[in-house]
């Protein structure tokens, strides 16, 4: 799952997007949609995710595996909402009863969850992480940050592996890590110990690299190299992006003050 | 403890933004006091690796399992940088697993780093009482890693049960975050026992690890 950048070397109109552009544009249509609330507008505002999902040429598969686990938990909100909320009863299921505020939320929370996903993953899935952090960092992120970012990214392949080893070595020595019944307090502190253990044995590999990094000139924050010109096409990708976003947010204010 | 895209209506997750914002600038502005801020950043990364890897282990809680926050344990490692590494953390849990949401990271971060710090600070000012015993480091790592725990349940469930757009009666608003809370409070001792023991580890095997430590 942590691959999500596997689909960063297609060839499609979203990928040939000069990065800055990329990010402004596409945080631009996820603002707006955070504001969205109206069902009338959750059909744009759904079609506009589907065009981009299109433009960028992610497999639908992709972007459907990875929003799954967010849908279930939404499903379990849901359920709350409809059992739970007032206004007019649909229908009776012996002492439940089922609300149509709380059943109209529930799509309503649904298809932005599922809108603002999808745009999520054109923008972070169509170009490698390191790109799209330092076009943030080009943007206003403080360096600090993007720093952390990046080198958090680079150390979790690693940490990952010293985990599953310690997971595997403790297994070897008796640990049983399924079994749900017994045991359980002994086995906080084989996992407490594991996770010190990583604490010291990643600070002195972090140590190291930084060393390293001294050495080969490192002062400070990671140089950003120069940047990509804004190309006409990225740039009118930003203007109708954001427009297309205000048009949005003046659209869901005029059906509010309408309704 | 992640709330994700689509449920917050659009002004929380800007106020939510705003407060981390701010949260961030303070942060910022603490670490950079530091000597050398830039030397510590390949530690706090490594160290929110480590946060983001182990927040996915599950602990075995019969007849269930749970994952643990570790914020706690993150606010007595990494001290004001705390915030900084579960801002990362969170931010790469939204992209890469969809775990939590773009537009509620600034809620999300709030929910979860500010008790960090609060930790953090806590752990700090009690330095000089568990650097001589491991009792009160038992105990500081305890009060550390269930107080985060119980504050982020608490932040949690007041900004969901109350800025979720239903028509919610307000009594069962009020019930709905005191069970949330109470919900969380097995979570909250595992987490507590839990930070307790890495406290203890670390104490042991190399204590300039933990925030306020000193020779």
């Amino acid at each position: 799952m942590i691959d999500l950048d596997r689909h960063s070397g297609l060839d499609s109109p979203v990928h040939r997007l000069e990065p800055r552009s990329r990010l402004l544009g596409f945080a631009a249509l996820i603002a707006s949609f955070a504001v969205v609330r109206n069902p009338v507008l959750l059909a744009p505002m759904l079609g506009l995710a589907a065009a981009a999902v299109v433009a960028s040429r992610l497999p639908w598969e992709f972007v459907a595996r990875r929003l799954r686990a967010p849908m279930v938990l939404v499903l379990v909100l849901g359920v709350v909402l409809v059992l739970a909320s007032g206004g007019e009863v649909l229908a009776r299921l012996g002492p439940l009863a089922i609300h149509a505020d709380g059943l109209a939320q529930v799509g309503v929370i649904a298809a932005k969850l599922a809108a603002i996903g999808a745009v999520a993953l054109v923008l972070f899935g169509t170009a490698p992480l390191p790109t799209t952090v330092v076009a943030m960092r080009r943007l206003g992120l403080p360096s600090l940050i993007a720093d952390m970012i990046v080198f958090s990214f680079r150390a979790f392949h690693q940490i990952g592996v010293d985990l599953k080893t310690m997971r595997t070595a403790a297994g070897m020595r008796g640990v049983r890590w399924q079994h749900r019944r017994s045991g359980a307090p002994s086995r906080l502190g084989t996992l407490a110990r594991m996770v010190g253990s990583l604490f010291v044995i990643s600070h002195a590999r972090a140590e190291q690299a930084h060393r390293a990094m001294l050495l080969r000139g490192y002062s400070g924050s990671a140089p950003l190299g120069p940047a990509r010109p804004v190309d006409p096409a990225s740039a009118a990708f930003v203007v109708l992006s954001v427009a297309i976003a205000v048009g949005l947010v003046v659209a869901e204010w005029q059906l509010g003050v309408a309704g | 403890m992640h709330i994700p895209d689509g449920i917050l209506p659009g002004g929380v997750c800007a106020a939510g933004y705003l407060a981390a914002g701010a949260a961030t600038a303070l942060s910022l502005a603490v670490v950079r006091r530091q000597a050398d801020p830039h030397q510590v950043v390949p530690k706090a990364s490594t160290l929110t690796a480590v946060f983001f890897v182990a927040s996915w282990i599950h602990v075995p809680i019969p007849p269930a399992s749970v994952h643990l926050v570790l914020n706690g344990l993150l606010g007595v490692v990494l001290g004001p940088f705390a915030f900084l590494a579960i801002l990362v953390g969170l931010f790469f849990q939204a992209v890469l697993f969809q775990h939590g949401g773009l537009t509620t990271l600034g809620v999300n971060a709030t929910i979860m780093g500010v008790p960090a710090l609060v930790v953090g600070a806590l752990f700090g000012l009690g330095a000089r009482l568990w650097v001589r015993s491991s009792r009160w480091a038992a105990v500081f790592g305890f009060v550390g890693g269930s107080l985060a725990t119980v504050l982020s349940a608490l932040g949690f469930a007041v900004v969901l049960v109350t800025t979720v757009p239903a028509a919610l009666d307000p009594s069962l608003r009020s019930t709905g975050v005191t069970a949330l809370t109470i919900a969380h409070l097995p979570l909250a001792a595992v987490e507590g026992v839990f930070t307790a023991m890495v406290v203890l580890f670390l104490r042991k095997v190399q204590p300039d690890l933990l925030h306020g430590w000193r020779r």
